[in-house]
């Protein structure tokens, strides 16, 4: 067998073509009247990649160059490494390309869907309940330094919803030590939110704007969800998980990584923070449904709480969910009307 | 765009000057790139680096110049060790970010201040692992030159204005561009800094206009209607109109860099040519990366492809040297750490060599 290849001695840039000869377990060829012969197992092939010229390494760091594949093929039979051979046979054919494309989003929804949400709750499951404090505590710290103040409300409202609160929470099982803290929220306006380990703070605004206290319990109760459910930590995992995957593909990208995966990335991050929502707001309402000698808050009130905190918040859907942080109130309010029907109808 | 319509895969043959030609073919890539990707993520990552390896190999082995091709010699093994120190930074950070704030901070500044210690190993690196005639490119920047070139300088150049900034990038560029070697032969570039400043003006007065027809846009909104709705629906329209033009102006704006540059290099005392224009390689980037997005990035190995032909296109190099003739000069190699970190958190470098 034969093959035409260039010949560099790698001391310098000349390239001298070569007709190269197998013989037997041998490959020999002839510089300047001078031959030059090899055993194949002092020679090293690089692996084929497209039509690129494949190398033949020579032991003295001399290399041969060739394009001609069929001959390199036949004579250097047992040489490119496992994944190579693997990469080029998938390469050539439509068909395991159709397969590869198909694997391919097929694993990355996998990823998406079930893998990282299932790694990230086993990771909040595990994280000692110190750095869970820690963390809420430096949260709350922040936040009371930058936007809260101390709240304005009468110290018997306060003193209602705190009773309310701590009635439920009484009865909840829970290894969380649950505390309801009430700050003006100025910029942060009519809100509640909840931190890892169980404080949970309401502004005087949200309860203004609510009235009621069965409203203002249905709101409470979504926060319990978000912290009995683990979303702050989940979040911030899961939102990891995103970092990482796209870190890991587009890396190749190159020129134009950094500039447009930001936005997919945050489109799935969102969904994410949308889909805990959806969580809490259930909990809500199967709390609700169960505790309803304790609190007498009805799915009507959560409902209405939902319409009063769009109307606040003048949220006249020019938005589009998918760049959102909570779902739309309609969707929201849709869900726990299906989830009512559900419940009566068993 | 370019309407005269080259054979783009014969060489253009002259007697005076060595050219390019790539010769990489879409499908082709797109089958390679797809696969890589598929089994990247079979692998969760592990795959990943030889996977850049081979994409590497396919670009560099398809850019001919002078009728041979170029070489790609990292190996798998080194590129998975750097991804490996990298992705285990990136995720202390992350954690470090999410639960103690104050020793994230800390954390990001101690890789600004070993950032260019990670640039330079990443040019050294990258260069060092290209070869073409079997003789490898050596890059020889110093570790004072790098914290001067990519940390002090342009935190000088900043401060009155940013008027030295200009001054600061071509020094930037150059400092790549004069620690080039191919072999034994040394490249030089010294383009003048009045182009760059000249490129600055041209930015800023683009800038400045754009920001007035967007002013005046946004006044006139404000004031023929009442509600916040359209104002907030006009900024929904205008916002990615906005956000693609800084790209844009980036985009057009690095063209001229590139030209700037390559123009005014030469390889021992072959003169390097190009007839690239500006705009049509902003317009070729802008598009590649709308393509990609809109595509959800199946459009990337066309992208790639296109410009690399672009590029190949329009670069020539005088022939004064005899490439034959040029000697290798086998300098110590280099670990791809500072690579695949530099790469990991997003910072690039490079001269589009």
């Amino acid at each position: 067998m034969r093959f035409n290849a260039h010949f560099s001695d790698g001391s310098s840039a000349q390239l001298l073509p070569v007709s190269v000869q197998q013989i037997d377990q041998t490959i020999h060829f002839i510089i300047a009247d001078n031959a030059h012969y090899f055993s194949l197992e002092q020679c090293e092939l690089s692996p084929r990649i497209g039509s690129t010229p494949q190398y033949i390494d020579l032991p003295n760091g001399a290399r041969l160059v060739s394009e001609d594949f069929d001959a390199l093929a036949a004579i250097f039979t047992k040489q490119s490494p496992f994944i190579d051979k693997l990469s080029h046979f998938l390469e050539s054919k439509w068909l395991y390309l159709l397969a590869s494309l198909a694997v391919t989003c097929i694993t990355a929804w996998w990823l998406v869907n079930s893998a990282i949400p299932a790694m990230a709750d086993s990771i909040a499951k595990q994280l000692p309940s110190q750095i869970l404090a820690q963390v809420s505590d430096q949260s709350l710290d922040l936040l009371a330094e930058h936007y809260l103040s101390d709240s304005e409300l009468s110290l018997t409202k306060r003193g209602t919803i705190a009773s309310y609160f701590e009635h439920y929470i009484s009865q909840l099982d829970t290894p969380y030590d649950y505390q309801l803290h009430f700050y003006k929220g100025n910029d942060l306006q009519a809100n509640a939110f909840a931190l890892p380990n169980g404080h949970i703070v309401i502004t005087d605004e949200l309860v203004e704007l609510l009235v009621d206290d069965e409203r203002i319990m249905s709101v409470l109760l979504h926060e319990v969800g978000h912290v009995e459910q683990r979303h702050g930590l989940r979040n911030v995992l899961q939102q990891l998980g995103i970092f990482i995957l796209f870190g890991m593909f587009l890396n190749d990208l190159g020129d134009v990584s950094g500039v447009f995966s930001g936005i997919p990335m945050a489109v799935l991050q969102l969904d994410y923070s949308r889909q805990f929502e959806y969580q809490a707001d259930r909990f809500a309402i199967e709390q609700i449904h169960q505790a309803d000698s304790v609190i007498q808050a009805s799915s009507d009130d959560f409902i209405k709480s939902f319409e009063l905190m769009s109307e606040y918040y003048q949220d006249s859907g020019d938005v589009p969910e998918f760049l959102s942080t909570h779902p739309l109130t309609e969707n929201r309010i849709n869900q726990i009307e299906l989830m009512v029907e559900q419940s009566q109808a068993n | 765009m370019e309407t005269q319509q080259q054979g783009e895969l014969t060489p253009q043959h002259s007697s005076t000057s060595y050219a390019f030609q790539f010769k990489g073919k879409t499908g082709e890539f797109f089958r390679i790139w797809i696969v890589n990707l598929a089994l990247t993520i079979v692998t969760l990552g592990i795959y990943s680096a030889w996977a850049k390896v081979r994409q590497s190999q396919y670009m560099c082995g398809n850019t001919f110049f002078d009728n041979h091709e170029f070489q790609y010699l990292a190996t798998p093994m080194q590129i998975l060790k750097g991804r490996l120190i990298a992705f285990a930074l990136i995720i202390t950070y992350s954690v470090l970010s999410s639960v103690y704030p104050m020793a994230a901070a800390g954390f990001m500044v101690a890789l600004v201040l070993l950032m260019p210690l990670l640039l330079l190993s990443s040019l050294k690196f990258n260069y060092h692992n290209l070869s073409y005639r079997h003789v490898r490119f050596r890059f020889t920047g110093k570790v004072g030159q790098a914290y001067w070139y990519f940390l002090l300088l342009p935190i000088l150049a900043v401060l009155p204005f940013g008027l030295l900034l200009p001054y600061a990038i071509k020094q930037q560029k150059c400092f790549i561009a004069n620690n080039l070697y191919w072999g034994d032969q040394e490249f030089k570039s010294e383009p003048p800094l009045g182009a760059f400043y000249g490129l600055f003006l041209g930015c800023i007065g683009v800038v400045v206009v754009l920001s007035f027809v967007i002013g005046a846009v946004f006044g006139l909104g404000a004031l023929s209607s009442e509600s916040g709705g359209q104002v907030m629906a006009l900024m929904l329209v205008l916002g990615p109109i906005i956000y693609l033009a800084m790209f844009a102006i980036g985009f057009v704006a690095n063209g001229y860099i590139l030209r700037f540059m390559l123009n005014n290099a030469q390889l021992a005392d072959s003169k390097i040519n190009t007839t690239h224009s500006p705009w049509t390689y902003g317009f070729i980037l802008l598009s590649n990366t709308l393509a990609i997005i809109f595509s959800l990035g199946l459009a990337y190995p066309w992208a790639k492809i296109r410009m690399n032909r672009y590029l190949a296109k329009n670069i020539t190099m005088s022939k004064e040297l005899d490439l034959s003739s040029v000697a290798a000069n086998n300098g110590q190699a280099n670990s791809s750490v500072g690579q695949e970190v530099a790469d990991g958190f997003d910072m690039e470098v490079g001269l589009g060599l």
